[in-house]
């Protein structure tokens, strides 16, 4: 090993500037729970939480992965293996390091000078900035023509979090922004990369495909709302689950596209559909299907067995979800509810059985609608989103039985 | 999160909130790590990763620094509608104390009045006490059937629904008659739904509801509450485009009385994201809905909206709901020249105006254009106020009067019914009918015989189907009894079974020259005519000829409707309204 003193101090990192300080003593022992590690490897920049729960270790970066190199770094740091550029028998010389080989983006430009304008404005100025608006603008001019319905429910979504002072939404989106400029200006974009660019962009690559093909499915639509987002006005989102499988999958459709035709609620036999990877639910493209627009008691039975029934795993969908896409992730959940709507202050809960409460976060109207008439409403479904810290359900339908006949009804 | 992060991001949290620009960009910089003279791209990146990854690493189980929940702004909701002057009148008392409602009143009078000339809540609520009454045997063999009668007559479409229930409990013909409508609505969701269901299952290319005739999807809809779900989610579909079919704009024109909550996602949709046309219709449907999240949005839609129309609509329709934000935005558009404006403008007034406005819509009978007349008789109807008899009468006096008979007489009726509520009395003259039915003189007795003998033979050809033979016949019977209206109904009648309605339409338009007054009180002439111009003029118009078929339709409309089927007399105006729109 080359002597310390013969490395530069700015090639030095927070291992080796530790244990240079003169003050450094043996200290009292300490349990670590949480780091958060800042690391640079390979030209990039990445950041690393790693925790201790329940005596097992979970280590996951930014951007949700699990593993790769960042998370392998990390955990050889706090094991006190491996080593940074000043600790390597080869260290390499400053200056020699060559960037990787960048393309022109002009979407990864406009994505950056939003992330500029928001961030010197600052989030409580934003909506009023003249700067951030025409930087809005400027996405929009630069991203693909229609708008991908990623890339712009995320501006949309951006535009609604910077008018609620809402830090959390704002950062993931921009960081996801910069990310995907990065990724964008990629020549040989990593498979990372390529999902995260077909995840805002729905365009997926030959080297790394990001779709799927399935078939033989058996889909119900529990629910069908219209979402603003940016540069096409509105989205219409269908939220499909699989009767096999439980998952649910959304189907998009701009004003002015066309996509599957049939009611809601409706039953899909899908021949063939393809799924494009990205954040929960998955976007799924109906190829070969038959409709009906009635819902057998099966369908119904179905539907009410496959309702989750605890707040925990519900939570923690969400968090999964968002450690993933945290820019893109709007998770979905259907909850049973069998009487189980709670008044909490001035607002509705669903209660599991034990006690624990997913608060329902939904527009005017809504929740007298539910005290009204679906109080004993066997299940809703809706958005997960955020309110002050607590993951919400943002209610789009319910499943209720009157008499002998079960209905899903739209909120 | 460990103690040393949390201040350091909380820092870091605040200069994003604040802007780098604000805060200390250099400070803000040394927490990231950065030179001072770091771009601020690179400042701008790092900020938002840490503060994104540390966001999404307590996703869900964090808690709002006090801080920034402060600068949250409070969830939007709507500002709470101006207070309205107390009207201490019962009317008014019904209005403003939810406690108060008609199952405290037993007075039949009363009740009848409010049928007459309540709000859309109050008339709903004095028709279910009624026939609670008529049930429980507390109303009176006369009063059952004064309200047989208006539940009979009564051109309430938005409580076409709960009319044609009355009908069938009050019994007598008018039982039976709602009874064999009701089995006719029965047979036709059967239909539609199995229409329905080819459609979707790729038996049937084209969708039905597009496809069927006008009055025939609206007596559908006029009943909407009590239809299928799957009919409901169908409709839906068609209205937000999802049915491959291009029929939204008819079908949301047919809707305007379906008052059935399953359909307020679909219209607030339509609402918020149509264009003005669109969003007009929807206002119109949103309107008889009682639902609570109609009020939220029609709030935030009419303080966003920007266009004159929409906005005057939508105002009509929060009025409905109890708001009368807009009733000053509505008055001022009086004094605005363009028809449509005008039009619009007294349509909300229906619900937003007051007794004060009753001079300023008076004075719109006199206006050059029919379209605005009309809107004016009917926002002079809901108002209601004794002041504007005196303008009803000049009206009826003149030519043009005669155009509008059905109109003033109700417009007139319920108004006498809502001065009666006040407590008000009007002058005597005022309370005569507006119209009187001409006496017609009998033919000779030898003529009349004669006349008899045609009549009979050509009703003999008719069971024989030789119906060119049986014509000569009829109109020999005319000819010989001038002032006869049924042969001339008869021969019209019997080509429209035909489907010839060209022809059949000159036999209608002959006898309401010879005797208008029976035709229009005869129910089965005044059915068969009105769906004869309808007809025709459904025909004409799919051949492009849209100003025929517009002349056509104001004949019919000039008729005094109120004997025809509620969904025949809504479908005509329906097709006014898109007559009107083609110009």
């Amino acid at each position: 090993m080359k002597s310390r003193n013969s490395v530069p101090p700015a090639a030095l990192d927070l291992v080796d500037l530790a244990r240079r300080r003169e003050d450094l003593s043996p200290a009292p022992p300490a349990r670590l729970e949480r780091a958060t590690l800042e690391l640079s490897l390979d030209g990039r920049r990445e950041l690393v939480v790693v925790t201790a729960r329940d005596g097992e270790l979970r280590v996951v970066t930014a951007e949700g992965a699990t593993e790769g190199p960042f998370v392998e770094a990390a955990l050889a740091l706090l094991a006190g293996v491996g080593g940074s550029p000043a600790r390597s028998e080869s260290p390499s010389s400053p200056g020699t390091e060559r960037p990787p080989p960048r393309l022109p983006s002009p979407l990864g430009d406009a994505l950056e000078e939003l992330l500029i304008a928001v961030v010197r404005s600052g989030i409580e100025a934003a909506p009023s900035s003249t700067a951030v608006r025409e930087a809005l603008e400027h996405v929009l001019r630069e991203a693909p023509r229609p708008t991908p319905p990623g890339l712009g429910r995320a501006l949309a979504r951006l535009r609604r979090a910077l008018a609620d002072n809402d830090v959390d939404m704002v950062s993931r989106i921009l960081d996801g922004g910069a990310r995907l400029a990065r990724d964008l200006r990629e020549e040989l974009p990593t498979a990372e990369a390529h999902r995260r660019i077909a995840a805002w962009t729905h365009r997926s690559s030959q080297r790394h495909p990001s779709t799927q093909s399935i078939s033989e499915r058996e889909l119900v639509e529990v629910g069908r709302e219209w979402l603003p987002t940016a540069g096409t006005g509105s989205l219409q989102r269908r939220y499909l689950v699989c009767t096999q499988t439980g998952e649910v999958f959304r189907e998009e459709r701009s004003r002015g596209e066309e996509a599957s035709v049939g009611p809601c609620p409706r039953v899909l036999r899908v021949g063939l559909a393809t799924l494009e990877d990205g954040p929960a639910p998955r976007r799924i493209r109906l190829l070969q299907y038959e409709v009906s627009p009635a819902l057998d008691a099966r369908v119904h039975e179905r539907l009410a067995e496959m309702a989750e029934r605890e707040a925990e795993r519900v939570v923690e969908h969400y968090r999964q979800v968002v450690r993933q896409y945290p820019a893109l992730a709007e998770p979905v959940a259907i909850l049973r509810a069998d009487g189980r709507l709670r008044e909490e202050g001035d607002s509705l809960a669903l209660a599991d059985d034990g006690g624990a409460l997913v608060p329902l976060h939904a527009p005017a109207g809504i929740p007298e609608v539910l005290r009204e008439r679906f109080i004993d409403a066997c299940w809703i479904a809706g958005r997960l989103t955020e309110s002050d810290g607590s993951v919400v359900l943002d209610p789009f339908s319910v499943g209720s039985v009157e008499g002998s006949s079960s209905r899903v009804v739209r909120l | 999160m460990s103690e040393r992060f949390e201040p350091r991001v909380a820092r870091l949290r605040r200069a994003l909130l604040e802007g780098l620009g604000k805060a200390s960009s250099a400070e803000v910089r040394q927490e990231l790590r950065l030179e001072t003279d770091a771009p601020d791209l690179e400042a701008a990146r790092s900020l938002v990763q840490i503060v994104s990854a540390c966001s999404v690493a307590v996703a869900g189980e964090g808690e709002l620094a006090d801080e920034e929940r402060a600068s949250r702004p409070p969830p939007g909701a709507p500002p709470e509608p101006p207070t309205s002057a107390a009207d201490m009148s019962i009317l008014g008392r019904m209005d403003a104390d939810e406690t108060f409602s008609t199952e405290d009143l037993d007075d039949v009078e009363t009740l009848l009045g409010f049928l007459r000339a309540g709000s859309l809540r109050q008339r709903r609520a004095a028709l279910g006490r009624l026939v609670a009454m008529h049930e429980d045997r507390e109303l009176a063999a006369p009063d059952a059937d004064r309200l047989a009668d208006i539940a009979s007559q009564a051109g309430d479409h938005a409580l076409e629904l709960e009319l044609a229930e009355a009908r069938e409990k009050l019994g007598g013909a008018g039982a039976r008659a709602a009874r064999q409508a009701r089995e006719r609505w029965a047979k036709l969701v059967t239909e539609v739904e199995e229409q329905v269901r080819a459609y979707w299952e790729g038996e049937r290319s084209e969708e039905p509801l597009a496809t069927m005739p006008g009055d025939d999807r609206a007596e559908l809809f006029l009943r909407a509450r009590q239809l299928p779900e799957m009919l409901v989610a169908h409709a839906a579909a068609v209205l937000e485009g999802d049915a491959g079919s291009g029929s939204q704009r008819e079908l949301l024109s047919s809707i305007r009385h379906a008052g059935d909550p399953r359909l307020v996602p679909t219209l607030l949709t339509l609402l918020r994201q149509g264009g003005q046309d669109v969003a007009m219709e929807a206002a119109r449907a949103l309107r008889p809905i009682a639902d609570p999240r109609v009020r939220p949005v029609l709030a935030e839609q009419y303080e966003r909206s920007r266009h004159d129309g929409p906005k005057a609509l939508i105002a009509g329709a929060l009025g409905e709901h109890g708001d009368p934000r807009g009733r000053e935005y509505v008055r001022s558009l009086l004094d605005r020249g363009e028809t449509p404006v005008l039009e619009a403008a007294l349509e909300a007034l229906e619900t937003l105006g007051a007794v004060e406005d009753t001079p300023r819509i008076a004075a719109l009978l006199e206006h050059e254009d029919e379209r605005v007349v009309h809107r004016a008789l009917r926002a002079l109807r809901r108002v209601a106020d004794g002041r504007a008899l005196s303008s009803l009468q000049k009206l009826a006096r003149t030519p043009r009067g005669a155009r509008h008979g059905a109109e003033l007489d109700e417009a007139r009726e319920t108004i006498l019914a809502r001065v009666d509520l006040r407590g008000e009395e009007v002058e005597p003259e005022q309370t005569t009918a507006l119209r009187t039915v001409e006496e017609t003189r009998p033919a000779l007795g030898g003529k009349r015989f004669a006349a008899w003998r045609s009549y009979a033979m050509g009703h003999l050809w008719l069971a024989f189907g030789a119906v060119e033979r049986a014509r000569r016949r009829l109109e020999r019977a005319a000819s010989l009894r001038p002032g006869w209206v049924w042969p001339h109904l008869v021969i019209g009648i019997a080509y429209a079974r035909r489907r010839q309605h060209a022809i059949a339409l000159s036999a209608f338009r002959r006898a309401i020259e010879v005797d208008r007054i029976r035709v229009e009180r005869q129910p089965l002439a005044i059915r068969a005519a009105a769906r004869c111009f309808l007809r025709r003029a459904e025909q004409v118009a799919g051949d492009g000829r849209v100003d025929v078929a517009r002349g056509l339709v104001a004949e019919a409309r000039e008729l005094d409707l109120r004997r025809v089927d509620r969904a025949l007399r809504f479908e005509l105006e329906r097709r006014w309204d898109a007559l009107q729109r083609a110009v």
